[in-house]
């Protein structure tokens, strides 16, 4: 299937009392305007961030970049604050072209309401369900090419290609009638 | 002695039933301590009538072909967030798989249970009345037919079931709040079968000691019912259904994250743009906001003036034409009934702008008492309003307004603070006033509803150059707090003084007399608490009703009502009424969160508005 591509990012989260102050520490002060769901594109020393927030002090991090450079700088922007840094191992992750997702997602993804799918922007993200799985649907450039950067459960990483390639192939399995949660 | 009340002392209830909202296709009555089940298709409209009034109505609801999902209150309360959903984007009803099964589309009541059991067999047993009907009985025989297994006691929505978690954790159950035709509208989201009762219980107050009829009516999925909750402003005042503002059909273009406040559907947050997006655009650009939900009163005749200084609690006489003041309705003992503006449209013509429909009530008992020839107009329905505010507000607007002459304002650069004018924005007739509730340069712009959308388009278009956004009220709550502006049932109620709100500075006690100067008098020197804003140490924000204690101390010293993150200060701050001995700025308190002893925050005393306490930027 052409349309997912291979991208080198490892994702990182963190989350506590202190998220935010950690947040803008590693990011810069302007990481606090974005709003739950929304993200920005960053560029760190010797790596760049996809940083996406979650809730007030909840962010995922998409790092390019060798690890051990983000743990570091981690490590510093974290001490003393009371956050949990984690790589979450029942997460995964899949990239999809912009051009396949325009496509593909508004036949098969059901945004939780009030979120919307239709004129979603870059550096947005939205919860939602395809086949009645969970995915985060995340709207954002990766090295200048803006991409749907899709994360689920690990079970769910191979039923979600699945229905993917099912729908991209032009026949989209979302259930007629399908009832929105 | 036996006592019977006969069915004639009660309203006919064949009679009595409000008029059918569409096409019904079917009609249940299920007659006092009776239940009956019934199939609904996906898309029909359930309306469960309480006909006498006071009168619980047990529900059940089974999906699939084997009746094998049913309603679970448990599932429905936590994928909500509520303890009963409510008409709006909380309204679905859920299985224990998480499927929605039904929703609420309309609610006249509003008080419901969803916690206890549908009544059982056990709990008239154990009061004594073994053998007693039960509204669980009752459902293991209407839906034995249908294959479903008798329990002995069903997990039901208990519609018009007057229950409540008081704050020792009991749930305490009293007489019904429902009246004579209140009723819930509920859609299917798949077939059902659904079971509801006309509950039994006759031995506390539950269904007022005399249970009676429900009615259920079906109607068609090819209806279209409007998402409402009915709300009574008096005792004596019909059911108010909310309601879209002018602006509604436009807002719902740019979100669906709405929900009901005092009467009308606001917008929370908008898509793609949310809490953060909107507030630094109020703080840094411009923002547009629907407050159509504020009522609007004109007060006019030879006393209008008289009943106003009567009332309110500012010297309204100093009031020029096309000049307005905040302050706030007063009742006998110094309590605020309501904060709102004076507006000085005439020497005999007034508009009184603030929360409540009952203000209107209130300005009639007191012109009557007093004698007062004013007539007293609500004119909520013909002024719907926008508030444009942020500090690029004002160039936004200048080239699109004109104003007229009357108002001593020639242009907008010359309307000062807490002035008005009436005149015209891209040719459609407004009343422009320099108020606000952002702590933000801003303007409130009132328009007849025919206008308003209109009004929307031309303000989004014009407001594209300054990156104007639209701004829900999650953003908005956050800049008030930062202004240490009230809101009502946070900072005041009727038993809150404007001592202890934070607005003494809006008492006019120069005046020779309104309501409440006696007691205000007395309270003024020494309130019981006096309100604050607080600075905490760390980034976890408080809560309302948080407790506030000294250092070290056990007791308390005052309590929070309201709290944030403050962005642009990167603080955590509160609004919070302490006692005057430790309300002096500087003043180093803790506040107790969780349980209160925890874990406490130091938190220090500075003033009400934590941004901008000179209102240099409002004033600007």
């Amino acid at each position: 299937m052409t349309s997912l591509l291979t991208v080198h990012a490892q994702h990182w989260d963190f989350a506590g009392i202190d998220g935010l102050q950690v947040a803008q520490n590693l990011f810069g002060d302007a990481i606090g305007r974005l709003a739950p769901f929304q993200s920005a594109e960053i560029s760190l020393t010797q790596g760049h961030c996809s940083v996406l927030r979650l809730c007030e002090g909840n962010f995922r991090v998409g790092w390019q970049g060798e690890p051990e450079i983000f743990q570091q700088q981690m490590a510093q922007a974290h001490s003393g604050r009371r956050v949990w840094v984690k790589q979450l191992p029942w997460l995964s992750v899949l990239f999809l072209a912009e051009s396949a997702g325009l496509l593909c997602l508004p036949q098969i993804a059901i945004p939780k309401p009030p979120y919307r799918l239709q004129a979603m922007p870059l550096n947005c993200a939205i919860p939602a369900r395809i086949d009645g799985m969970s995915v985060l649907v995340w709207h954002h450039p990766i090295n200048a090419q803006p991409v749907f950067e899709l994360h689920m459960a690990v079970q769910h990483l191979q039923p979600i290609r699945a229905v993917l390639l099912t729908t991209e192939m032009g026949t989209p399995s979302k259930l007629a009638g399908a009832i929105q949660d | 002695m036996h006592l019977t009340i006969s069915a004639a002392q009660l309203p006919d209830s064949s009679t009595d039933l409000p008029q059918p909202l569409g096409t019904v296709v079917a009609d249940y009555r299920i007659e006092a301590g009776t239940a009956v089940a019934y199939t609904v298709e996906a898309g029909q409209y359930v309306q469960i009538i309480d006909v006498v009034g006071s009168q619980c109505s047990d529900f059940l609801a089974f999906a699939g072909t084997d009746y094998q999902q049913e309603l679970d209150g448990t599932v429905t309360r936590t994928l909500n967030g509520l303890a009963m959903p409510q008409a709006g984007l909380l309204g679905k009803y859920f299985s224990q798989t998480m499927q929605p099964l039904i929703e609420v589309i309309q609610d006249t009541c509003g008080r419901h249970d969803s916690f206890l059991l549908a009544c059982a067999a056990k709990y008239y047993e154990d009061a004594g009345y073994p053998g007693h009907p039960s509204c669980s009985e009752n459902f293991n025989q209407v839906l034995q037919p249908y294959g479903i297994a008798a329990r002995p006691g069903w997990a039901a929505i208990n519609f018009f079931f007057n229950t409540e978690v008081d704050g020792s954790g009991a749930i305490v159950a009293a007489e019904s709040w429902s009246r004579p035709g209140d009723y819930v509208l509920l859609q299917a989201k798949q077939n059902l079968l659904c079971a509801s009762s006309a509950c039994p219980d006759d031995i506390d107050p539950a269904n007022g000691w005399q249970p009676t009829p429900i009615h259920v009516r079906i109607y068609a999925a090819t209806e279209r019912f409007p998402q409402a909750m009915g709300r009574r402003a008096t005792a004596t005042a019909p059911v108010r259904m909310t309601q879209p503002s002018a602006f509604t059909a436009r807002i719902q273009t740019l979100t669906d994250h709405l929900s009901e406040y005092n009467g009308f559907w606001v917008p929370q947050s908008f898509a793609y743009r949310g809490l953060h997006d909107e507030y630094w655009a109020l703080r840094e650009r411009a923002v547009l906001l629907d407050l159509s939900a504020l009522r609007k009163f004109d007060l006019s005749g030879r006393d209008a003036l008289n009943l106003l200084q009567m009332a309110f609690s500012r010297d309204v006489a100093k009031l020029e034409i096309g000049q307005s003041a905040y302050g706030c309705l007063l009742n006998p003992h110094g309590g605020m009934v309501d904060d709102g503006i004076v507006f000085c449209l005439g020497e005999q013509n007034y508009r009184y702008v603030g929360n409540c429909d009952s203000d209107a009530d209130w300005l009639r008992q007191v012109a009557a008492q007093n004698g007062f020839a004013v007539e007293i107009q609500p004119i909520s329905h013909e002024l719907h309003n926008l508030a444009l505010q942020g500090p690029l507000s004002r160039d936004l607007l200048r080239p699109l307004v004109e104003l007229d002459s009357g108002y001593g304002v020639a242009h907008l650069d010359q309307m000062g603070y807490f002035r008005f004018a009436t005149g015209q924005i891209a040719n459609i007739p407004v009343l422009i006033s320099r108020t606000g509730y952002t702590g933000e340069l801003g303007y409130e712009l009132f328009v007849h509803p025919q206008n308003g959308a209109a009004l929307w388009d031309a303000l989004m278009q014009a407001g594209q150059s300054v990156g104007l956004s639209p701004m829900g009220m999650l953003a908005l709550d956050r800049a008030r707090i930062e202004a240490g502006l009230l809101a009502a049932g946070r900072e005041f109620d009727d038993l809150t003084s404007p001592y202890q709100a934070g607005i003494g500075w809006a008492v006019a006690l120069k005046k020779p007399n309104f309501i409440g100067k006696a007691a205000l008098t007395q309270i003024k020197p020494h309130p019981p608490k006096v309100a604050v804003g607080l600075v905490l140490e760390g980034n976890e924000v408080a809560a309302f009703g948080q407790c506030i204690h000294p250092v070290d101390a056990q007791w308390r010293v005052g309590t929070i009502t309201s709290a944030t993150f403050s962005p642009v200060l990167n603080r955590s701050i509160a609004l919070a009424q302490v006692v005057p001995e430790y309300a002096a700025i500087g003043t180093v308190l803790e506040v107790g969160i969780m349980d209160g002893i925890k874990r406490r925050i130091r938190a220090t005393v500075g003033p009400l508005s934590a941004y901008d306490p000179t209102k240099s930027r409002v004033k600007s």
